[in-house]
């Protein structure tokens, strides 16, 4: 029997009076100031029509439309529109205008503007250096590797089932640790180039092939080529400059006290991927290679000529002086810009979505089927955040969930309201979380986002309505990220632990 | 920023969103086999590749196909056999007992080489093979290591010959064979080029003993050696006569050209005769035959060696199972990939009794190859695949649901890895593999 989880799931953005948040509260008061003065003055008439006036934009104000109430839509629409006018929802790159001064120095758009690569120390017994990525914005480092794991298609109900606590155990230990504030797991379907494999027969093929077996392999590249698809699948563990900030002092300061530090965090995080989890191998990227997978991120054209050049290198040695990938000044798109429905990044266009959990929860690998293009040269990528949340602050906010709770429940029956299957539903839940958490268990903030990309040619819109309708068919619903397709595309995409709000109540 | 649907949830909840959900595919090395289809990229079968790729849990290239028949069984091994000749492979069936391979063998321009009653095709089963070219010029510890590789073959035939008339291969028979090998080589003597021998002259020289060899083999008399023989000679003896008689009892007339892509021996006569055994005992034939021709293969010179129909061989008894267990070991140290079709896991069982030695042994030879292909079964022998492959319930309902579906579905067992692969077949391998249209040159117009 397949274990379903999340059934006991909150959403975050809770409100703490019947459901709507604090300023959502203000402006419902506020917009009735007019009907109040008009009682105050005894203008009755006035009264009458000012009362449907006050409940339509109640309504717009609280009533969520596709994740926003009309009246954030409205401020979104006019920040757009503002942003247009203005110019600021276009972005060029320095390496475009031919005005790059240091080719190690990130030069991406939108909310990875704050970006910096560093080339990290070596790690510990190993040749690989992994590059240090710090948001100057955020105050945060992270360092990012590609994953190897053989999914969960081929493993039973009790194979998943350790998957599945392998990850728990992840960020129960993240938890306890109080160092680690974000882990991000993306997985990016590809189009298969088919790059390697050409390398591959250009060296193995004998000329002396008879030609029927010519014949054949014609045919078969014909079938065959360019309907593969290929996951590449990427961690990124984000950890806070005010966390490590003095430990990272002790250990030498700058980039090398921090890698330091962040190392141990790694070998950790590594440790625990490659154990239960079951992923067979993990490898820290460099700059380099970070520059690659943020270039293919938003140019996935340039993929193949980009394992092109690294397999000539791989074969003739560096010493041939091929090119093999890109300037971390040049990582990023050319042009980007943003509209309310859609991101365009250089040739490319790309639709994003976040996911709503079902009530009842799903079964893991349930996403499956929103990873699968619907087409020949799509891409989607999805990445999940999961932000431990200390346990100081998990028993805070559980000990304040379960005194409204209680509260609600007095309330309930004080006015003499039915208690409902809901609300019982609810106070369990809150009560279980209060068990799991005494019992070991940590409180884990979890959000995803899932983005399609295709040629700017081919008409996002389409793909982004197939894209909500596989993640309907996988038992989820889908949120569509109008107005925010930049931000998500870089959370989606690019795996560099960016994209996702941060709350003051997560420390 | 986005407003990111986010939720609190206890640790254990985190799953999900579990996003790894497609695994990695082998490397794109080797033969294009068709689509992952779980993963949705394309499948690659290179088993001697996969043999020296460290991330790849497979130490040895043998390959076991099952599958029920006409799942597309044979077409799988064809399609990979003609898909590596790009990459040097050559292809050899030992034992081609349908003509299954005629086809694609008359589709390369081979002829095919025809084994049967009343054919002039011979095959000495005790060839020497490569291993004693120019004998006379290698120095003592290289004609030691040869010898010791030749003795040993055929010192496995005989004992899996005579073991599969059940009659008993004990150490006593085991010194007394080895001793008239060596005499009818001239090994004993040092001669300097080694005399051909066949299973006949064995038999010969079994029956009419020599005085050094009765003495030698520690017999009282002549008269003791002779009874105490007995069921030696005569399982023998029965090689020379009967169903395979005029087969495998004379030199070899068959000499393959190894720079051919493919070469077949058919069966398909011996096979028309209905006698299954004589069809098992020329396959074991054929396999020993066949390691002697690959025991001096270059480097380089890689090959697809298919043992076809194999339960017939095995189903011989415990010295049969013995020998391909022999071949099989040896796969890796020649640099061949051998492949070998069953049409179920419980074919080799059919060796012995339930909980037999043979039984054992060939459940044990199960384990001998890493890369195990499960075509199609039905329901039926389902529990028997989960009991000896040791499949979960979800490769065994993929064995026996999404298998069985459509032709050249397949669960790929690489190692400890598991694939739901999807063979592709090419309009040409169509032709090739599902009908009897060979595709060689059409016959000239009359005149």
């Amino acid at each position: 029997m397949s274990t379903v989880y999340g059934a006991s799931a909150a959403r975050d953005r809770q409100g703490w009076f019947f459901g709507l948040t604090g300023p959502q509260l203000f402006l419902v008061v506020g917009s009735a100031i007019p009907a109040w003065l008009a009682m105050a003055v005894g203008e009755w008439k006035a009264l009458f029509g000012l009362l449907p006036l006050w409940g339509v934009s109640s309504a717009l104000i609280c009533i969520p439309v596709r994740g926003w109430s009309a009246a954030q839509w409205i401020g979104v629409l006019v920040r757009h529109l503002v942003a247009r006018a203005l110019g600021w929802s276009r972005w060029q790159s320095r390496a475009a205008v031919g005005d790059v001064d240091d080719p190690r120095e990130a030069d991406l758009p939108g909310v990875l503007a704050g970006v910096r690569i560093h080339d990290g120390p070596p790690f510990s017994g190993q040749l690989t250096r992994p590059a240090l990525i710090q948001d100057r914005s955020a105050r945060t480092w992270a360092a990012t590797a590609r994953i190897t794991h053989p999914g969960v298609g081929m493993s039973d109900t009790l194979d998943r089932r350790l998957m599945g606590s392998g990850l728990a155990e992840l960020v129960e230990a993240a938890s306890a640790a109080g160092q680690i504030s974000l882990i991000a797991l993306q997985v990016r379907t590809v189009p298969d180039d088919g790059t390697r494999r050409a390398a591959w027969v250009r060296q193995h093929a004998r000329v002396t092939e008879p030609e029927l077996s010519a014949e054949i392999h014609h045919q078969l590249d014909a079938a065959i080529s360019g309907a593969a698809v290929r996951t590449e699948a990427f961690v990124t563990v984000v950890v806070r400059e005010d966390t490590i900030a003095r430990d990272a002092r002790r250990a030498g300061r700058g980039v090398t006290g921090r890698a330091r530090i962040l190392h141990g965090l790694l070998a950790e995080v590594e440790a625990r991927l490659v154990g239960v989890i079951g992923c067979t191998e993990v490898a820290w990227l460099g700059a380099a290679d970070l520059a690659t997978v943020i270039r293919t991120g938003f140019e996935p054209g340039d993929a193949a000529a980009l394992a092109d050049a690294s397999l000539q290198r791989d074969r003739d040695g560096v010493a041939t002086g091929v090119a093999t990938g890109v300037p971390v000044a040049a990582a990023g798109p050319t042009t980007a810009s943003t509209s309310l429905r859609s991101y365009r990044h250089g040739e490319w266009l790309s639709v994003s979505t976040s996911i709503l959990l079902p009530r009842n929860g799903a079964v893991l690998g349930a996403l499956a089927r929103a990873l699968v293009p619907s087409e020949m040269g799509e891409r989607r990528a999805i990445t999940v955040f999961y932000r431990p949340v200390g346990q100081r602050s998990a028993d805070r906010s559980t000990g304040r969930a379960e005194m409204s709770a209680a509260m609600a429940a007095e309330m309930r029956h004080k006015v003499g309201r039915v208690e409902r299957a809901r609300d019982r539903r609810a106070s369990d839940q809150v009560r279980e979380t209060d068990e799991k958490l005494a019992a070991g268990r940590s409180l884990v903030r979890v959000s995803s986002v899932l983005s399609v990309t295709v040629p700017a040619s081919w008409g996002s819109q389409d793909y982004g309505r197939r894209l909500d309708a596989t993640v309907r068919l996988c038992g989820f619903s889908p949120l569509p990220l109008d107005g925010a397709h930049d931000a998500a595309f870089a959370a989606a995409t690019i795996p560099l632990g960016i994209g996702v709000p941060r709350q003051r109540r997560d420390r | 920023m986005p407003p990111l649907a986010g939720y609190s949830m206890t640790s254990e909840q985190t799953p999900v969103l579990w996003p790894l959900i497609a695994g990695d595919d082998p490397p794109p090395t080797g033969a294009p086999m068709g689509f992952n289809t779980l993963s949705g990229g394309s499948f690659y079968c290179d088993p001697l590749g996969w043999v020296n790729d460290d991330t790849i849990q497979v130490t040895n290239p043998n390959v076991f196909v099952f599958g029920k028949p006409g799942r597309g069984k044979s077409a799988l091994v064809k399609a990979l056999m003609l898909r590596m000749i790009r990459f040097g492979y050559r292809s050899l069936v030992l034992g081609d007992v349908k003509d299954e391979y005629e086809d694609i063998s008359r589709a390369l321009g081979v002829t095919p080489y025809q084994i049967g009653p009343g054919m002039p095709g011979r095959i000495n089963p005790l060839d020497h093979g490569p291993l004693a070219q120019d004998w006379q010029t290698l120095d003592r510890a290289e004609t030691a290591r040869r010898g010791a590789v030749l003795f040993n073959r055929w010192h496995a035939l005989i004992r899996g010959l005579v073991g599969s008339q059940a009659v008993p291969f004990t150490p006593t028979e085991s010194r007394v064979v080895n001793r008239v090998l060596r005499d009818l080589t001239g090994w004993t003597t040092g001669q300097t080029v080694l005399s051909e021998i066949t299973i006949p002259t064995v038999w010969a020289a079994l029956n009419t003993p020599t005085e050094n060899l009765v003495s030698e083999c520690r017999y009282d008399s002549r008269r003791d050696f002779l009874d105490s023989t007995r069921g030696l000679r005569d399982a023998l003896g029965s090689l020379c006569e009967g169903e395979l008689e005029g087969l495998f009892d004379t030199k070899s007339t068959f000499e393959p050209n190894w720079r051919a892509p493919i070469q077949t021996l058919s069966l398909s006569a011996l096979h028309a005769s209905g006698n299954e055994a004589a069809v098992g005992i020329a396959l074991m034939c054929l396999n020993s035959w066949g390691q002697g021709m690959r025991e001096m293969a270059t480097p380089g010179d890689q090959r697809i060696v298919l043992r076809d129909e194999a339960w017939m061989q095995t189903r011989l008894g415990v010295e049969a199972v013995k020998t391909l267990d022999s071949n099989l070991r040896l796969s890796r140290n020649d640099g061949d990939i051998q492949v070998v079709t069953y049409h179920k896991p419980s074919d080799p069982l059919s060796a012995g009794d339930q909980g037999s030695q043979a039984a054992q042994i060939a459940k044990d030879l199960l384990h001998l190859a890493d890369i195990r292909i499960l075509m199609g079964q039905d329901h039926e022998v389902a529990a028997e695949l989960g009991h000896l492959l040791g499949l979960t319930p979800m490769h065994r309902d993929i064995v026996t649901g999404w298998a069985m579906q459509d032709k050249g579905r397949a669960l790929w067992m690489v190692g400890d890895r598991r694939y739901k692969v999807q063979t592709i077949l090419t309009p040409l391998e169509r032709r090739l593999t599902y009908t009897n249209d060979a595709i060689a040159t059409p016959a000239a117009d009359p005149p």
